[in-house]
């Protein structure tokens, strides 16, 4: 197994023509480093080379230009969780990516790696689709290109291509993210929730609501979205549209975790409060 | 085969290693500081914690070659050099933080972690920092005691905030 260090996307572009698709992204380590020690053969076995992208200093960086967040694949979930321009332009993002983990684990997840994983219920994709983000591509045969977050975790990945960065569109959203774990410290979620609402003096101007552990990928929950377009934020319309995003918009699948009616009943109940948080209502009864 | 420099407690350490060679093997196996455990080898118990950069990580996925030319804080390089112990190490043994060990040097190292960087932390701030640390022995009020005994030994020495290890003179690549 041969081992590189380039210092520039491109270079890493060559690389991972040059050996596609048996070369293998190193960024922050932990899902590559829990595939060996767990000696998951899918993963590394025909792995003829690692690309360890750490040494490209594009990739770590962080801006804003008024309209657009874009922050590089390789910000850790520590440093999403702190970083100002993160927090104030992307206050979900910032929410998702200190409930990730153990600290041990924030301190290397990076954000690519998190939208890489293909885990159902990745705590900081599940944010971004809730802030519309997208994708930035390096791709040495068709150049840089652009893709939905929602589409990007849906499919599967060019091994020749590289995630570079995200972009967050600024927004005037009011956020919530909830999650149900067995375990508040470092286990994956069964099923979360992370909702933005935009509103326009006393109705809901849009309302964007991603669900992770509620299909194969991360999920917009369009129909509850749809649907509460135009409502009063209130607690009824939280009830109808978390009800709506359990029924029509989650497609779960039983496994060892949780059943597929127990995930569902999650995605309700947390759609619900994090409508309700959202909204700003602080109703004991539903906390 | 990849050659790395691994600042381990102040000292330059060179050491040639595979591409996926996780630093605790490193640490461990190259450079016999037993001190880092492996509990679960798979990121999810933090026995195996130390810093890099003043950062906890788990020693167990890390890859040794992203330790390269960077400060790696291991249990061993806590106390000074006349042997005199780290206030957190000293207070987990006045509070009795711990009951076989085997979770200790990561609890500590994770514990001196935070209080480098919130002197004072909430009981639930010191839980929130030690949730990657898992101890199957006793409970985990001892432990949080400890926590919050070093820090009132850390403020009380005039140390509060201090980065707790030794660094190497030069520092490493970002």
């Amino acid at each position: 197994m041969q081992y590189f260090e380039p210092n520039f996307v491109d270079e890493a572009l060559v690389l991972l023509d040059r050996f596609a698709p048996h070369a293998h992204v190193l960024a922050g380590g932990s899902l590559l480093g829990l595939a060996v020690r767990t000696r998951d053969s899918r993963a590394i076995a025909d792995a003829t080379a690692i690309v360890n992208v750490k040494r490209i200093p594009a990739l770590r960086e962080i801006s804003f230009d008024g309209a657009t967040l874009t922050i590089g694949a390789l910000v850790t979930a520590r440093e999403a969780s702190m970083h100002e321009l993160i927090r104030a332009h992307a206050p979900l993002v910032a929410r998702a990516a200190s409930s990730l983990g153990a600290r041990q684990l924030r301190t290397v997840a990076t954000i690519g790696g998190n939208l890489c994983s293909g885990h159902p219920a990745a705590d900081i994709s599940t944010a971004l689709l809730a802030c519309d983000a997208r994708c930035l591509i390096a791709d040495i045969a068709s150049g840089p290109t652009s893709v939905l977050a929602v589409d990007f975790v849906r499919a599967e990945s060019d091994p020749r291509s590289l995630l570079t960065a995200i972009e967050v569109p600024a927004s005037a959203a009011r956020v919530a993210y909830l999650k149900m774990q067995t375990r508040r410290a470092f286990e994956m979620a069964i099923v979360s929730a992370a909702v933005a609402v935009e509103l326009d003096g006393s109705t809901v101007r849009a309302a964007r609501i991603a669900l992770g552990g509620a299909a194969p990928s991360p999920v917009r929950a369009a129909n509850a979205e749809s649907w509460l377009r135009g409502k009063s934020p209130s607690g009824a319309a939280a009830s109808d549209a978390s009800r709506l995003a359990a029924d029509q918009d989650a497609a779960p699948a039983g496994d060892a975790h949780a059943s597929a009616e127990y995930r569902r009943q999650l995605v309700h109940v947390l759609v619900e409060r994090a409508l309700h948080e959202a909204f700003g209502m602080h109703d004991a009864a539903v906390r | 085969m990849q050659p790395v420099t691994l600042f381990v407690n102040g000292s330059a350490r060179e050491v040639v290693v595979e591409p996926l060679q996780t630093l605790l093997a490193v640490l461990r196996d190259h450079l016999g500081l037993t001190g880092t455990k492996e509990g679960c080898g798979t990121g999810y118990c933090g026995a195996c914690t130390v810093l890099i950069d003043g950062q906890p990580v788990n020693a167990c996925l890390f890859p040794a070659v992203d330790a390269d030319r960077r400060d790696v804080t291991t249990i061993e390089g806590l106390a000074d050099d006349a042997g005199m112990l780290h206030p957190v190490q000293s207070a987990f043994i006045e509070r009795f933080g711990l009951q076989c060990g085997y979770c200790t040097p990561g609890m500590i190292l994770s514990a001196a972690s935070l209080l480098a960087e919130n002197p004072q932390p909430s009981d639930e701030q010191a839980r929130s920092a030690l949730a990657g640390n898992i101890c199957r022995c006793t409970g985990y009020q001892t432990i949080i005691a400890a926590v919050h005994e070093a820090a009132r030994l850390l403020r009380e020495q005039g140390r509060a905030g201090e980065a707790p290890g030794k660094r190497a003179p030069i520092r490493g690549r970002a």
